[in-house]
């Protein structure tokens, strides 16, 4: 018993049993071997199949199907690529072997290199199954797919979803070959499962699959006969040759940006370490956010360096390899969100404390000093970055910043005031923010010690404190500022309207109110202070 | 002695330099006739003595009408789908002078040499 099938040779039908189609296989595709680097090509397949075909049919005198035989005698008058003059792959010229000996080495190796090209499948587009231009059942042949339709189904959603796959189908359309022999209808199919092409086979991705439409774009300049088809092909091998360019140069510009933020990232990330522990109490949290920091920034980066490397290397990552990153960047991202979203409800509510600081007794001048208060930075071993006007010493972290206004008295007294703000999660956390301030002024003789800088202890948490001081000056009255409160000092008489203070003789430190402003004391009125 | 064991490279030689006469003798074969079916062009040349297969015959054919020494015409045949019978062109006539008269001086020259050679 034996399995017979129909077979179209060069248009001519064809009933042959099983044994009689393996030869009749192998032997095209020896023939596809030999010729395939050729000129003409196709057409030369085109005409000795049909050839064969004819032989065939004339060979079967009635009969109704081709056996081994019947094919083994259309061969030998077509003849073996050998017999066509092809030249012997090693001629053993040199060596001195017995005719039979140098002919049986020669078979061989020609059978061994035969193996060695022909593994894999060719892209080609299926003119007996189509309903555009055969590109989708071509598709499927060479993805293993039994029905066209699936791949049919991808490119219409995509079409849908996106409308690349329309340009991506004529892209196919023009660059592809159409599989017009019987040969190529085997090649498109793949072979039959032979230990030496299983190799090939296996190692075939996405990446080859690329490289080799550009290949089968450059062979097919030679073989297609029609001028317009081999121009616009090599438009396209062109096209798609600048294209893989320019992604590889726009990759690697991503991969060395990424790589720069990746690096710039941790290192300012550790730098400012210091500072989290004033955001967050809790030291998990810190650690948690550092770890999703650091996912966020390097899950992209080797996403990048892993796609360059498929791109430039044709070494594929696997599918695992891939989720596993997108995984990692979209839980790191929720992470942070979240920590950072629950830091942020912290901020929410505000309270605010107003408190006049006590003056020395007083007539007609209040004489303030500015007192700088010391960091620890320039005698301890501080890497990292300085956020403006903040610093650490040894109880806390000092926010350098206490603005000073000064505005008109109504009720004909000096008043100096402090205001202070901080935020929390409630008015009452916020409350509780506001006591962590730590900002104490002291007298010294006539003088009030205004220090520049407030303290927030250690363990206790930055909430946007704030810390403001307001001097109320009446008509007529002075007060003196030293150098460092001159610096900061700004002058508010009207609301929403802030000035400098004048300038004045640089050995003057004292302003006088008056109905038109504040001006600068003259020496008169100096002497009578 | 040698050249007669020396059975592969003896072959070698007789297809080199059938190789290089061949595509004279089919345009020849072809342009004997008013247009020719491939399998007829190999009887004509099994007649002669050079026996080639008819595999040989395709990928020459192909390379000849690319060239426009010859063109086709398809025909209907009895049973089966239409044939390609193939003539010689204008251009194929010149060519095949041409390669005449280039084989006709080497034969003068290769019968000299070894005339001369025979004698001594």
């Amino acid at each position: 018993m034996n399995k017979v099938f129909s077979i179209n040779l060069g248009g001519i039908p064809v009933t042959i049993d099983d044994d009689a189609y393996n030869v009749l296989e192998n032997y095209l595709q020896s023939l596809h071997n030999h010729f395939k680097q050729g000129e003409g090509y196709e057409e030369i397949i085109y005409d000795i199949e049909n050839r064969m075909g004819e032989l065939l049919k004339q060979g079967l005198e009635g009969r109704a199907i081709a056996n081994t035989q019947d094919v083994k005698n259309a061969i030998s008058v077509m003849g073996k690529p050998e017999d066509f003059g092809a030249t012997p792959v090693e001629p053993n010229v040199k060596n001195n072997f017995t005719e039979s000996t140098a002919e049986k080495s020669d078979s061989k190796t020609s059978a061994g290199q035969a193996f060695k090209f022909k593994t894999g499948k060719r892209l080609m587009r299926n003119p007996d199954d189509k309903i555009v231009g055969g590109v989708c059942s071509g598709l499927s042949a060479y993805l293993g797919f039994e029905d066209p339709i699936y791949i049919r189904v991808a490119f219409l959603l995509l079409f849908f979803l996106g409308g690349s796959s329309f340009l991506v189908y004529f892209i196919l359309l023009a660059i592809l070959p159409k599989a017009v022999t019987t040969a190529d209808k085997l090649a498109m199919r793949g072979e039959p499962v032979d230990v030496n092409s299983i190799a090939g086979e296996v190692s075939k991705n996405l990446g080859d699959k690329f490289n080799s439409v550009v290949d089968y774009s450059k062979q097919q300049n030679i073989k297609n006969k029609d001028i317009f088809t081999r121009v616009l092909s090599g438009i396209v091998s062109l096209f798609a040759g600048g294209i893989k360019f320019f992604v590889i140069f726009i990759l690697v510009v991503i991969a060395i940006a990424f790589f720069a933020a990746w690096f710039g990232i941790s290192i300012g990330y550790f730098a400012a370490l210091p500072y989290a522990n004033v955001l967050i109490n809790d030291d998990k949290v810190i650690t948690a956010s550092t770890i999703n920091v650091f996912f966020l920034v390097t899950a992209p980066l080797l996403g990048v360096i892993l796609f360059l490397r498929r791109i430039l290397f044709k070494k594929s990552s696997s599918i695992g390899i891939n989720i596993a990153l997108v995984g990692i960047f979209l839980i790191n991202l929720f992470s942070l969100i979240f920590f950072v979203s629950a830091t942020a409800k912290d901020f929410s509510n505000k309270d605010t404390k107003t408190e006049e600081i006590n003056l020395p007794q007083v007539n007609n001048l209040v004489s303030l000093v500015g007192e700088l208060k010391k960091s620890d930075e320039s005698d301890k071993f501080n890497i990292g970055i300085h956020f403006e006007n903040s610093s650490f010493n040894d109880n806390g972290f000092l926010i350098e910043s206490v603005p000073f206004t000064v505005k008109r008295s109504v009720d004909n007294a000096f008043h100096l005031v402090k205001k202070e703000t901080a935020r929390g999660r409630t008015t009452d956390d916020a409350n509780v923010n506001l006591q962590k301030i730590v900002y104490n002024t002291t007298l010294i003789g006539n003088s009030v010690k205004l220090p520049r800088a407030f303290q927030i202890n250690k363990g206790n948490l930055w909430r946007d404190q704030r810390v403001s001081l307001t001097l109320l000056v009446p008509d007529g009255k002075f007060f003196t500022l030293d150098k460092q409160l001159q610096n900061i000092a700004v002058v508010s008489l009207e609301e929403g309207d802030i000035n400098n203070l004048p300038e004045c003789n640089a050995n003057v430190h004292t302003w006088k109110m008056t109905r038109d402003g504040i001006v600068c004391v003259t020496s008169k009125e100096l002497e009578s202070l | 002695m040698d050249v007669i064991q020396n059975g592969a490279q003896n072959e070698n030689l007789k297809l080199q330099m059938r190789k290089g006469v061949l595509e004279m003798c089919v345009l020849s074969a072809i342009n004997a006739t008013e247009e020719i079916y491939p399998s007829d062009i190999k009887k004509v040349l099994d007649g002669s003595g050079l026996d080639i297969v008819e595999g040989t015959l395709y990928p020459l054919l192909t390379r000849l009408k690319n060239s426009n020494y010859l063109s086709y015409k398809w025909r209907e045949s009895e049973n089966g789908p239409p044939r390609k019978y193939y003539c010689i062109t204008d251009t194929g006539k010149f060519y095949l002078h041409h390669l005449n008269t280039e084989w006709n001086e080497i034969v003068q020259s290769v019968s000299t040499v070894l005339t001369t050679t025979k004698q001594n």
